[in-house]
């Protein structure tokens, strides 16, 4: 961990330029903020950084080839690449509702990737928005 | 529904002659207008005629980039060949359009004079058009020119008016004759390029291209900016051709202001000025700059060409505003040195016709050119049998948007693909999208399906159709979504699938 | 086949305009959509960032979506897909849909929710060659997110609004190199949130003040110059620098899609090219009401939803007749300092008792201003900021009482509070 970090607060339009001072790793001074939020905000991002992971995943005899997923929570920033990584690794077959677990506890980090929108399944008429080539 | 002959650059099936190889009585460089007006034009007859270009597609390069009006000839050089071909052509194209189906319309042309010096000029350019043998230009004093176009500029002293220059659609008009010469028996090559042309004592033996050699006595060099690379490949060296680049603005259907007619500068010792036109579909055209060049790839819209062409033209309609443009352009005018058309069978190589120093006037003088061609061809000796069953008539892709609202109904009940509109600035629905495929030297790529339907030149600019033209060719060419090309090989859209 | 109330798009406008117009009265209600799922742009937009404020949660775009789509059934809404307007007479609205052909369709009210379209390289004019691999930002998002296609390897974007930066990202995790945002503004167009998560986190450079001014590659994009602009926005004579890439997205605006308003004679507003709408979100042509991106282009979806409630409230209402005819009508006018103000014009005798929320932007980034209505001299509403920037959107309410004090048009301005009022 760093020893000192300017972190851009995300809560408010302001956007203050929060400074965080932790020599040793521990936290000892948080200048910059205009309130309470921008505090605790600046000293999550910098102890803990945290980000939800979206994408799509392949699916299988849907109308479009891929749906969209999201993870439950957020996850450690440093693990988001990985996380991209598992997800790519999945196809899934249609029809799905929202709301379909696609990977449980994720790195162990305690989130679900979830589907964020229905796949409905290509009816027999053909209307695939295209064939995949395989 | 009938789908796609074969996935490869060309559209039409190659025939080996006896021997292995391919042969053809004629074979003509370029499918440009010219190049294909001609190859068209020789399926009249007992040919085997084969038209082979570098593109993917048919259409050229400066026919397809210029300023889309068939001219009359008025302000030609008078006593050229070009005078004779362009005057000949002009009158041509309304049986001409209404046979191959092409949108064409007489919108005439107002030259406007907004100096004093340029209004001294106007009695000379009425002499000048009456040499050409267009007799049918007349002065308009400034109250008659600006009441039939209020737009023009107030400092209006004189003008003239033009009736019979034109506008047309210049790709569809090269499209329909390739399909129409197709129907006829012509071979089309696209992505074939002329790499040498054989010869043997004097005479044409065959053109060697990337696909092939095609054996044959008699080739037509209409390779416009190629044109002098095509002439040295028989060892003629004569001339140069470099490119004139001309930028272009297309403003958006919707202007504050609009035009009916061509509206023309009146060049002075100074400059050639920029002129607004109405296009064929509805959008404004304004431009050219005249730009002399030596690389013939550059193909960049400049930001001072783009200024000039703005000031330029608000000389004559001030409203024009480069906010309202929706796209720009350019095209390369195959600039040939020394000037003229120059259009004769060799003397020194027998079999071999150029077709060169045609620019400007080049889409007009095409038809005529054709004829000309034929002429020579028939002079040299080769053996020209009007074809019997020759069927000069070629229907177009139906436009939904042009239909009533009865027949629109009937058509997506006979095909439902023509109730799923595609382009929503154009109005172009998948149906028309698979035909445009389909049919013969059928589209291949975005900008194919774009040239002969306008999906994706609208004002949004195929942000919303381009998407979902690349699906419908991925599936009607049975490639995947990712090779589908903007125009041929090295532009693919996409880099890849990403699941 | 006559409705109450017919809505044109099932975007997030569409959508709540539905809803709104059925839980106020409206028995026949349908909606209209081109595409063939409900949800417009928001099935594209797969990160999350909408509801906040709404919903009080962090939802992606067709999550926000679905919680709209799950209640069309429940309400009886109907539901057209696969269906383009082509032409509205009258009314009546003129449809091509795949399965029955030409459709035609009478309503009593109409809700125009069409959405906008993206600004292009043909319209702002960037010289250079027309290769392959130009895109808009929302173009590429759709063949990312809804075709699962990959635009390209090594990409430039221009714009710092936020579906540029939400594009880098999106590209970046895609195993795409963004190589740079430019924006030509000396700030930053989008939220700092998506600066900080879309480009800070991925090390994105992010460069203001410059723009591109030229594009090369003669088949595929090759490489793009990018040079420092002055005070006016004009690139700085010079060669600039050159940025290799394979591809560029452009994030450079947002167009309310006004085709069809226009051939219905709507009066557009110049600053928005948008409809000019009332408080009820009614436009020049009575019974036709207009919301969400196809008013003005929005930011946060949220405020999409609360607008598009009033329009599908006002169609309702009347669709039964319920609202009298001609009214006193004061025109909203945006002072220097504001770029534009929605709505822009208030009915004043029949207000139906609500608040009034002028949506508005300023035309600059500022801190500690004043944004205020001002009718006949008199300030009738106020509003503190500690900051404003153009590329969000702010609300000043005018209360019931507030109206009782206009007496001629309102005008709104942005006062920094260093100046006297």
């Amino acid at each position: 961990m760093a020893e000192e970090k300017q972190i851009t607060c995300i809560v408010c339009p302001l956007g203050c330029t929060v400074n965080v001072t932790a020599p040793g790793g521990v936290i000892q001074g948080v200048s910059g903020h205009e309130c309470k939020r921008g505090e605790k905000y600046a000293r999550d991002e910098f102890t803990w950084p945290l980000r939800v992971v979206f994408t799509t995943v392949a699916v299988e005899n849907a109308i479009l080839p891929v749906v969209p997923v999201r993870s439950n929570r957020p996850l450690p920033r440093e693990l988001v690449m990985e996380a991209m990584q598992e997800i790519r690794k999945q196809t899934l077959k249609a029809p799905l509702e929202a709301g379909h677990v696609v990977i449980r506890n994720i790195l162990a980090t305690g989130a679900d990737i979830v589907t964020t929108a229905p796949a409905k399944a290509a009816t027999p008429s053909g209307s695939k928005l295209r064939t995949n080539a395989s | 529904m009938h789908k796609a002959v074969q996935a490869g650059p060309s559209n039409s099936s190659l025939h080996p002659a006896g021997g292995g190889g391919m042969s053809a009585d004629v074979v003509v460089i370029g499918a440009g207008a010219v190049g294909t007006a001609i190859a068209r034009e020789l399926t009249r007859f007992e040919l085997e005629v084969v038209l082979i270009d570098k593109n993917e597609d048919v259409g050229g390069d400066a026919s397809k980039s210029n300023s889309a009006i068939i001219h009359t000839g008025y302000d030609a050089p008078p006593g050229t060949l070009e005078s004779r071909l362009v005057t000949a052509a002009n009158p041509m194209y309304d049986k001409l359009c209404e046979e191959l189906d092409v949108p064409f319309r007489r919108t005439g042309a107002i030259l406007a004079a907004v100096t004093g010096e340029q209004n001294e000029l106007l009695n000379g350019i009425i002499q000048k058009a009456h040499k050409n043998n267009v007799d049918d230009v007349r002065m308009l004093s400034r109250e008659q020119a600006l009441a039939l176009e209020p737009e023009i500029s107030a400092d209006l002293k004189g003008a003239l008016l033009i009736p019979r220059e034109s506008i047309i659609d210049p790709f569809l008009l090269v499209v329909a004759l390739a399909e129409n010469g197709a129907e006829n028996g012509l071979r089309v090559m696209t992505a074939t390029k002329a790499l040498g042309i054989k010869t043997e004592n004097g005479k044409v033996k065959g053109v060697l291209t990337n696909r092939g050699e095609i054996r044959t006595r008699f080739v037509i060099n209409a390779a416009g900016l190629h044109g002098d690379e095509v002439a040295a490949m028989v060892g003629l060296s004569d001339f140069k051709v470099h490119p004139r680049k001309g930028q272009f603005y297309i403003l958006d259907k919707n202007t504050p202001y609009k035009i009916e007619r061509i509206i023309l500068p009146v060049p002075t010792k100074l400059t050639k000025g920029k002129l607004a036109s109405p296009t064929i579909h509805g959008n404004i055209l304004i431009g050219p700059t005249a730009e002399d060049l030596s690389d013939k790839e550059d193909k960049a819209v400049t930001a001072q060409g783009l200024k000039e062409v703005v000031e330029g033209v608000r000389m004559l309609v001030p409203k024009v505003s480069a906010r309202d443009a929706i796209t720009q352009y350019c095209g390369l005018r195959p600039t040939r040195t020394p000037e003229g058309y120059f259009i004769e069978a060799s003397g020194e190589v027998k079999g071999y016709v150029g077709v060169t120093g045609i620019r400007s006037t080049g889409l007009t003088a095409s038809i005529a050119i054709a004829s000309y061609v034929v002429d020579i061809l028939d002079k040299a000796g080769l053996d020209m049998r009007p074809k019997k069953d020759f069927n000069p008539r070629r229907i177009g892709i139906k436009k939904f948007a042009d239909l009533s609202w009865k027949e629109r109904d009937a058509l997506i009940r006979k095909n439902p693909r023509y109730g799923h509109v595609i382009c929503r600035c154009e109005n172009v629905t998948e149906g028309e999208i698979i035909e445009a495929i389909c049919r013969p030297l059928g589209a291949r790529s975005v900008d194919a399906v774009k040239r002969r339907l306008r999906a994706g030149m609208g004002r949004c600019q195929g942000g919303f159709c381009g998407p979902r033209v690349v699906e419908i060719l991925a599936r009607e060419l049975g490639v995947p979504a990712f090779e589908i090309t903007k125009r041929g090989q090295g532009s693919r859209i996409l880099s890849g699938p990403n699941r | 086949m006559k409705y109450d109330v017919i809505v044109i798009g099932a975007g997030p406008a569409g959508l709540a305009a539905a809803i709104a117009a059925r839980e106020n009265g409206a028995q026949k209600v349908l909606i209209v959509e081109r595409d063939c799922s409900l949800g417009g742009i928001l099935q594209q937009c797969i990160h999350p960032g909408f509801g906040l404020k709404l919903f009080n949660q962090d939802l992606s775009g067709p999550e926000y979506a679905g919680r709209f789509i799950s209640e069309m059934e429940p309400k009886g809404i109907e539901v057209l897909c696969d269906t383009m307007v082509l032409e509205i007479e009258g009314n009546s609205l003129k449809c091509a849909n795949v399965r029955s052909g030409i459709v035609t369709l009478g309503f009593k009210s109409l809700v125009l929710a069409m959405g906008c379209r993206e600004r292009t390289r043909g319209a702002i004019g960037i010289p250079g060659t027309r290769p392959a691999g130009i895109f808009t930002a929302g173009t590429a998002q759709r063949f990312i997110n809804m075709q699962g296609l990959m635009v390209g390897k090594k990409i430039v974007i221009l714009g710092s609004g936020d579906i540029g930066m939400i594009m880098a990202r999106r590209l970046t995790l895609e195993g795409a190199r963004v190589e740079a945002v430019i924006e030509i503004m000396p700030y930053l167009t989008g939220l700092t949130r998506n600066r900080v998560q879309c480009l800070d986190d991925f090390g994105i450079p992010l460069y203001l003040s410059h723009t591109i001014i030229d594009i090369r590659g003669r088949d595929r994009v090759e490489g793009v110059t990018v040079a420092p602009v002055d005070g006016n926005m004009r690139p700085v004579a010079g060669p600039g620098r050159d940025i290799k890439c394979d591809t560029l997205l452009l994030s450079v605006g947002l167009i309310p899609e006004n085709e069809l308003s226009r051939k219905l004679g709507i009066e557009i507003d110049p600053l928005t090219s948008g409809p000019v709408v009332s408080q009820f979100m009614e436009t020049s042509v009575e019974a036709v009401f207009a919301c969400g991106n196809v008013v003005h282009v929005n930011d946060l979806v949220d405020n999409v939803t609360i607008e598009s409630r009033k329009a599908g409230k006002y169609a309702a209402l009347s669709a039964l007749g319920k609202i009298p005819g001609a009214s006193r009508v004061v025109p909203v006018r945006p002072l220097a300092g504001v770029r534009y103000a929605v709505p822009q014009k208030i009915a004043l005798d029949f207000h139906g008792g609500e608040k009034i929320c002028v949506s508005l932007r300023v035309a600059k980034p500022d801190r500690k201003v004043k944004i205020e209505a001002v009718s006949g001299g008199c300030v009738i509403a106020s509003l503190k900021k500690k900051i404003v920037k153009p590329g969000e959107m702010e609300t000043l309410n005018l209360a019931a009482a507030d109206l009782e004090k206009i007496t001629g048009q309102v005008e709104i301005r942005v006062q920094s509070e260093a100046s006297h009022g």
